[in-house]
């Protein structure tokens, strides 16, 4: 019995429509997994109300802000004010790669630079490098996607990532275990360039922020050069799109 | 008593030879005598500068900062006995008669901003009537004075280049304090402390104790107590009395520290100190050595007098005594003469000070608590011991060769024919 054309054609056409129209797990390369990752961890512009909870050698402390961030792909300007009552008034401001802080009891602004931006943010785990760095990881560094790998039952990517030659970045290399179905990442290591591991970061708690948009609302970053400490970064409130008032993310603001 | 005369008479004999002998010990002894001023003056020195800026004579700390001290802690600190505030310690530390004065302390870490750099210092706050009754930041204020209250601060006048500020200036500091959050203050500058040393002015700022607990979130508490005893040679049994007392209070968390054990370049100096006796010796030995060759020559060229004095009825003691006697009277009047002329050079320089450029560079770049001008120690002690050390190496290098001519066979010696 002959089928006929008309039917053969339209099983064909059926059969494609099926498939994907993205490019199928196997076929992802490092840079596009990490590409959809940027997009995903992209803010055009955003409030939001988080805490960081820094546990040293038993001790415990814990640090709330307010943060607004707007950013244009180039460029990523922040302006985060600590609320909890020993740090209240304190600020904040990530402006053209340059930090600078406002303290309530200090006259002059205060700029961070050099290397003193590798230092532990409020004593944290989270270095002040590790919140400027706001440039797409697709610009900063070569992507090698590994082994899949699994995570709490989902299956995620492993990339390797080393830095471009002339990127300033806070660690060479890293490592990334990103969530296959989600584009968010799971787990990080950096190391440094001699292949040192400095610091973990484990993602606790995910969550859909818009249709099909996953990002991080928990994680815990551990330094590994020092012992028995880790912090917790949790947001609690986030409002993306937010609209920032003209003016408030700036150096005036700041004083 | 004719023996001490006939070796007295000998010395005249030859006259160059006696000279030249007397002129080595002169330049041996002098060399040691000065030596000896300089390793004491710069020990003592070097050992002031500790005690005073770091270690006191017994320095107390709870044993887990004395670990970690390099990274300057907060959470580790002398809160007095079973925390009972730091003041209360003090206060029953100062009631003990061994103990003169205590000084307790705050140590922590600051930056500045400068540009594009950050400038680190380390800040120290401090008891200011203590410190204004017994310590030495007072006498080292070369300009302004010391602070009064609140955010007054006293600067390290290479700091102060540092910062590119001047006395009168404000300057903004950033530090963490107690739970561990940055915090940024401004602070007026009221004084600059000159203390000659470079890592002190170079690194150092000092403010009230109060403002420094208050900014740091530390109640009566301080990370080190510096005690002071009238004799720091007492040091060592201050400390074992200290620790004695704390035990007998139930209280294990402080170590106190003597001075003399309180960083391995005071032990290695000390040491030093000890090693240096056996140079000194060498040194003497080596100016001994001419007047053992000239007496040598002497024995030899008299041999036929020795011949002769024996027999006339001395004994070979008498005739060992009298070329003993005559070495000593060189070694004496040699050693003198050095004594003298190292005497003269040691004071000049305990005054005047000897400065060594390339050693003062160096200075600036190391964590050493050292003047970059060294001052020698004139006392009579160093006088008193480098001669009779000079008149003792001397007296036993001459040894031998008298007992060579109190050997001698007269018969044998008379027929002696010097060639």
């Amino acid at each position: 019995m002959k089928w006929p054309r008309t039917v053969v054609a339209f099983a064909v056409l059926a059969l494609f429509c099926m498939l994907p129209l993205r490019p199928g797990a196997a076929e992802l390369t490092g840079e596009e997994i990490m590409d959809t990752v940027d997009e995903n961890q992209f803010i055009a512009s955003a409030r939001m109300e988080s805490e960081m909870i820094i546990r040293d050698r038993g001790r415990e402390n814990v640090k709330e802000m307010i943060s607004y961030v707007e950013s244009d792909g180039e460029v990523t300007n922040a302006l985060a004010e600590f609320v909890n009552p020993r740090d209240r008034g304190t600020k904040y401001l990530m402006q053209d790669d340059e930090l600078w802080m406002y303290f309530p009891d200090a006259e002059d602004l205060v700029r961070i630079s050099g290397h003193m931006l590798r230092e532990g943010m409020m004593g944290s785990d989270f270095s002040y490098q590790d919140a400027l760095e706001s440039e797409r990881l697709t610009e900063l560094y070569t992507f090698e996607k590994e082994e899949m790998d699994s995570i709490d039952g989902r299956e995620v990517y492993v990339v390797k990532a080393v830095a471009r030659e002339g990127e300033e970045v806070a660690y060479y290399q890293r490592r990334f275990w990103v969530d296959a179905e989600r584009f968010v990442i799971l787990r990080e290591e950096m190391y440094a360039r001699d292949g040192r591991l400095l610091k973990e970061m484990i993602t606790r708690e995910v969550e859909e922020v818009q249709e099909g948009r996953w990002m991080p609302m928990e994680v815990v970053m551990e330094d590994k050069l020092k012992e028995g400490t880790e912090t917790v970064y949790r947001i609690k409130i986030l409002e993306l799109d937010y609209d920032i008032p003209e003016g408030k993310i700036s150096l005036d603001t700041l004083q | 008593m004719y023996l001490p005369r006939i070796a007295w008479r000998n010395l005249t004999r030859n006259p160059a030879r006696t000279i030249i002998a007397m002129a080595a010990i002169a330049v041996v002894v002098m060399i040691v005598v000065f030596s000896r001023g300089f390793m004491v003056g710069v020990t003592e020195s070097m050992f002031s500068s500790y005690i005073d800026n770091e270690l006191g004579h017994v320095r107390i700390v709870d044993e887990e900062y004395n670990l970690r001290e390099a990274l300057l802690p907060l959470d580790y600190f002398v809160d007095g006995v079973q925390g009972q505030g730091a003041s209360q310690l003090v206060a029953e530390l100062e009631a003990r008669d061994d103990v003169a004065y205590v000084l307790p302390r705050i140590r922590f870490g600051a930056m500045a901003s400068r540009n594009d750099d950050m400038v680190r210092m380390l800040g120290i706050g401090i008891d200011l009537s203590a410190a204004e009754q017994h310590g030495v930041i007072p006498e080292e204020i070369s300009a302004g004075r010391m602070p009064r209250e609140g955010n007054e601060i006293v600067v390290g006048s290479r700091l102060l280049q540092d910062l590119g500020l001047e006395l009168d200036d404000r300057v903004t500091l950033v530090f963490s304090d107690y739970y561990q959050s940055l915090r940024g203050r401004t602070f007026d500058i009221v004084g600059i402390r000159d203390s000659g040393i470079a890592d002190i002015d170079r690194n150092y700022f000092y403010l009230p104790l109060e403002t420094a607990q208050e900014m740091l979130h530390l109640e009566d508490e301080v990370n080190e107590l510096l005690v002071f005893s009238p004799d720091m040679g007492d040091a060592e049994a201050l400390a074992a009395g200290i620790v004695s007392f704390l035990h007998g209070q139930d209280e294990t968390r402080y170590e106190a520290l003597p001075w003399n054990r309180g960083t391995a370049l005071i032990e290695v100096y000390a040491e030093m100190n000890n090693i240096m006796v056996l140079v000194y010796i060498l040194f003497i030995a080596m100016g001994a050595v001419v007047i053992v060759s000239a007496l040598t020559m002497i024995v030899r060229e008299r041999t036929s007098e020795i011949g002769m004095m024996g027999s006339l009825g001395l004994k070979g003691g008498d005739i060992m005594r009298v070329f003993l006697l005559e070495g000593t009277f060189m070694g004496v009047l040699g050693s003198l003469a050095g004594v003298v002329a190292g005497g003269v050079i040691t004071w000049y320089f305990s005054l005047a000070g000897l400065r060594v450029d390339a050693f003062a560079d160096m200075l600036m770049d190391v964590e050493m608590l050292m003047e970059p001008v060294f001052y020698t120690a004139f006392n009579l002690e160093n006088l008193l011991v480098s001669f009779l050390l000079s008149v003792v190496v001397v007296a036993a290098s001459c040894f031998i060769p008298a007992l060579q001519a109190a050997k001698m066979e007269p018969v044998h010696a008379l027929r002696y024919v010097d060639d």
